[in-house]
């Protein structure tokens, strides 16, 4: 079975520390990491907006 | 390069000696008369002696000598606490004065952590502005609920302070002031219900709690009431269940350092644990002191002789009563020595120790209460999380995030790790659009001031950060379509403007409209007809804005709910322990896929109001691990509008971190149920945004028995880790509806829902797919599931 090993956040990835605003702001590959969390992708984030709609 | 080891060793007796802690008496007065206060009713009565307040010219001799031993000893911050007596007795200015000397002199040498400790009694809009100002943190003391807190706390004459230390407490809670909010502390009396206490507390919604011993020695014992030795450790050992029991809602110093040490931690206060202590007291006539509570001992108790004026601070700690506090172990009499439990409770507080022929060679006059509480207190597991946002702040590794979720689907502290991430999530996508920002109106000045804000008032910054709602807008501005529809890249300046005015500070910024209004993220909307953009000027506790047609509209948000025809502010849902946002406003509201309701009517809101407070004291009582999630996790509650048939409604939103969107369901258990299944979505999502739970490449469709459909695993691995939480709803109702068709309709629910859920746990474990972390939770949630089979 070909089951991927748990994503680890890459070492320099802005999120592992507390980064202030400055230091965002000069990263050059900041466009990279923010996508990974402003674009949906069902690839990647396997839910559509509002898929949790309660059916209750 | 090596140093002689002479001196090595003389930096290291220099260090040693460093005094990071200043406790500075700003007025030696109280306006209350409080008999277990250490400062008037109990041995020395040196207070006689001294000026009333501190005065300027005394205040900058104590900076000075603070900002000569930060430099001498190259310390990166120094705490300054700002006390008395009663320090708010000085008053907004002459504290403005005080807090200006102290900043303008340490700020150049070391970062400045101020503080006061107030009663709360006096506490103004006035004081918090002026705290604002200065970045002052502010820790109120309470004992509890009215009963309690009239035990000791009366002003002279008798009366009680209870509702005017409310009433400060409830402007710390103010989304303008909250970042000030620094704790409580209560002194504990056995006479009272230890649950009352801490439950009142906890309504308090404090970032943070302790309990204090009342103030005894030998000389002088503490009262018992009860017919036990140890009636303090099993009054506390009360509050230690609860809160455990509710997944630690709030960080405990005195039970976050018990838990610390039980794992060979650091204790975090003077009062446990034998780390040296490095804290040094000011008087109002600038001189040394000791800790203040040495004054139970015996007059004069705290005095070192030396003074600001004529000594350094590293004279004054040459003292030998420093000396002796500092030494740790070595300080300690035979007795604790030889004891087990000995780094644990490191012989308790200094001067509970003092007695009649020993002087502080002795053990603690709580000795056994201490030994009771070190033993009944273990750690918190190899896996356990250190105590509070702060600890999870440093931390951020998602596997011990992920790892914990597992370990208690409901904990806070998991939810709280889980914020921290997201904060910093929001950040880093703010920052992205920001760039993208770049040449539109405004947009560089916004960004501009928000740097410049967080530098000065982070925390202010990272309340704002926290918006559950920055991630759909950076999506939506992606998209030429979506921004069109708004708001525009004018959300840059509003944020800008919400986080100045969270920080107190004053700040002019120009800001767009769109469509005549403009929205200010967790403050509400303003409607300024005929203009296209305005200035606004912000200052504490509320803003001015200036149109381009020359309109002056002034909003005030002292009053909370104060609507202006041209301001609509966004409404709080408070419950015990916790206030969220009812967010009829937001232009990113849209997002839950049902269409969300319009501005509430003030009926409406009182509807929300009521039934939310129903709702989390519901679940405080059946469901309390799920409740404690709410408190660290849920933010804001969107209103959705009702269906045509009055079915129920909810949902979350994958990049909206912290919101629900609800359509009220009329009542409150119900409204209970819908929060509890959107936190499950909402912590889901939160944690697939940081770890890999599944095979993302599976295009296998799965059975969902809830939506009778073919579901990805995704969505339904969501569905199922919901649906624990129904079951559970349901397992309650099962058992506390009274017998008859009600309480069989909800057995009916029930097991409804836990053979849905089981079997949903049961074909994702067997579907191959998951990744260990997936497995994990899954199973997890399984071993949840399995805890109530037989109801």
């Amino acid at each position: 079975m070909d089951v991927p090993t748990n994503r680890t956040i890459a070492p320099d990835s802005p999120i592992r520390r507390d980064h202030s605003l400055s230091e965002l702001a000069a990263r050059t590959d900041l466009e990279a990491f923010a996508d990974r969390w402003v674009v949906h992708d069902e690839k990647t984030r396997a839910l559509p907006v509002a898929a949790f709609n309660a059916a209750l | 390069v090596s140093a002689p080891p002479g001196r090595l060793i003389a930096e290291a007796v220099q260090s040693e000696r460093a005094i990071t802690q200043f406790v500075v008496k700003v007025h030696s007065r109280c306006d209350l008369a409080c008999d277990h206060c250490y400062v008037y009713e109990h041995a020395d009565q040196s207070w006689r002696g001294r000026p009333a307040a501190l005065s300027a010219e005394t205040a900058t001799r104590v900076a000075l000598r603070i900002a000569e031993h930060a430099q001498r000893h190259r310390l990166p911050s120094v705490r300054v606490i700002l006390h008395g007596g009663e320090p708010l007795l000085l008053g907004p200015r002459r504290t403005d004065e005080i807090l200006r000397i102290l900043r303008s002199a340490i700020d150049p040498v070391a970062r400045l952590d101020l503080r006061v400790h107030t009663n709360g009694v006096r506490l103004s809009p006035e004081f918090c502005a002026v705290f604002s100002r200065h970045g002052v943190k502010i820790g109120v003391s309470l004992d509890g609920d009215r009963q309690a807190n009239d035990l000791h706390r009366r002003f002279a004459g008798g009366r009680s302070s209870h509702a005017q230390a409310l009433k400060g407490l409830s402007l710390l809670r103010r989304p303008q002031y909250r970042h000030l909010y620094a704790g409580i502390l209560c002194t504990v009396d056995t006479r009272n219900d230890p649950i009352a206490v801490y439950e009142a507390l906890l309504a308090q919604q404090p970032p943070g709690l302790d309990f204090l011993l009342p103030h005894a020695t030998w000389v002088a014992p503490p009262a018992r009431y009860h017919d036990t030795r140890t009636e303090y450790a099993d009054w506390l050992l009360a509050v230690y269940r609860r809160w455990a029991a509710q997944g630690r809602p709030v960080p405990i110093r005195t039970f976050d350092s018990l838990e610390l040490t039980a794992q060979g931690g650091r204790s975090l206060i003077e009062s446990l644990g034998t780390e040296p202590v490095g804290i040094v007291v000011i008087d109002t006539d600038g001189t040394y002191q000791q800790i203040d509570s040495l004054k139970i001992t015996y007059q004069g108790a705290p005095e070192t002789g030396f003074n600001v004026f004529e000594h350094s601070v590293d004279t004054a700690a040459g003292h030998p009563g420093f000396a002796a506090r500092r030494s740790g172990m070595h300080g300690l009499s035979a007795a604790c020595r030889a004891c087990p439990v000995v780094r644990r409770c490191g012989g308790g507080f200094y001067p509970h120790r003092y007695g009649p022929e020993n002087g502080f060679d002795n053990p603690s006059v709580y000795c056994e209460d201490l030994r009771t509480l070190v033993e009944n207190i273990p750690p918190r597991g190899p896996d356990g999380p250190p105590a509070g946002p702060g600890a999870a702040a440093s931390d951020g590794v998602p596997q011990s995030v992920a790892r914990e979720l597992v370990d208690g689907i409901d904990t806070a502290w998991s939810l709280r790790a889980l914020a921290v991430l997201q904060n910093r999530i929001n950040r880093v996508v703010v920052a992205r659009t920001a760039r993208d920002a770049r040449g539109e109106p405004g947009a560089a000045q916004a960004w501009d001031t928000l740097v410049r804000l967080e530098e000065h008032a982070p925390d202010a910054a990272s309340h704002v950060f926290g918006n559950p709602h920055l991630r759909v807008w950076a999506a939506r501005q992606r998209e030429d379509a979506a921004r069109a529809h708004g708001p525009g890249w004018e959300l840059l300046g509003a944020l800008a403007v919400s986080a100045a005015v969270a920080s107190g500070q004053i700040e002019r910024l120009a800001v767009r409209l769109h469509g005549n209004s403009v929205y200010l993220p967790d403050l509400g909307r303003l409607d300024l007809p005929d203009a296209a953009g305005a200035v606004i000027t912000t200052a504490p506790g509320g803003f001015i804005a200036e149109t381009d047609d020359g309109g002056v509209y002034e909003v005030d948000l002292g009053e909370p709910d104060k609507a202006e025809p041209y301001w609509r502010p966004l409404r709080q849902l408070e419950a015990a322990g916790m206030t969220v946002a009812l967010d009829d406003l937001g232009p990113c509201r849209d997002c839950y896929g049902w269409p969300a309701a319009g501005r509430l009517e003030p009926g409406e809101v009182a509807g929300w109001r009521r039934e939310f407070a129903a709702a989390v004291d519901f679940l405080d009582e059946h469901l309390p691990r799920y409740a404690a999630g709410l408190r660290a996790g849920l933010r804001t509650v969107v209103p959705l509008a009702a269906g045509p048939d009055g079915s129920r409604r909810s949902a979350s939103a994958w990049n909206a971190f912290g919101s629900a969107g609800v359509a009220r369901p009329g009542d409150p258990e119900t409204l209970g149920l819908l929060l509890i299944h959107e936190m499950q979505h909402v912590k889901l999502s939160a944690l697939l945004d940081i770890a890999e739970l599944y095979d993302k490449r599976d295009e296998t469709l799965y059975y969902a028995p809830w939506r009778d459909e073919l579901r990805p695993l995704g969505q339904f691995l969501h569905g199922a880790f919901a649906y624990v939480a129904v079951t559970e709803y349901w397992h309650v109702q099962s058992r506390i509806r009274a017998p008859g068709a009600d309480r069989r309709a909800a057995l009916a629910d029930f097991a409804k829902w836990r053979e849905r859920t089981v079997g949903a746990l049961a074909v994702l474990l067997g579907s191959g797919k998951l990744t260990g972390s997936g497995r994990l939770l899954v199973e997890r949630a399984q071993y949840s599931i399995d805890r109530i089979r037989d109801g």
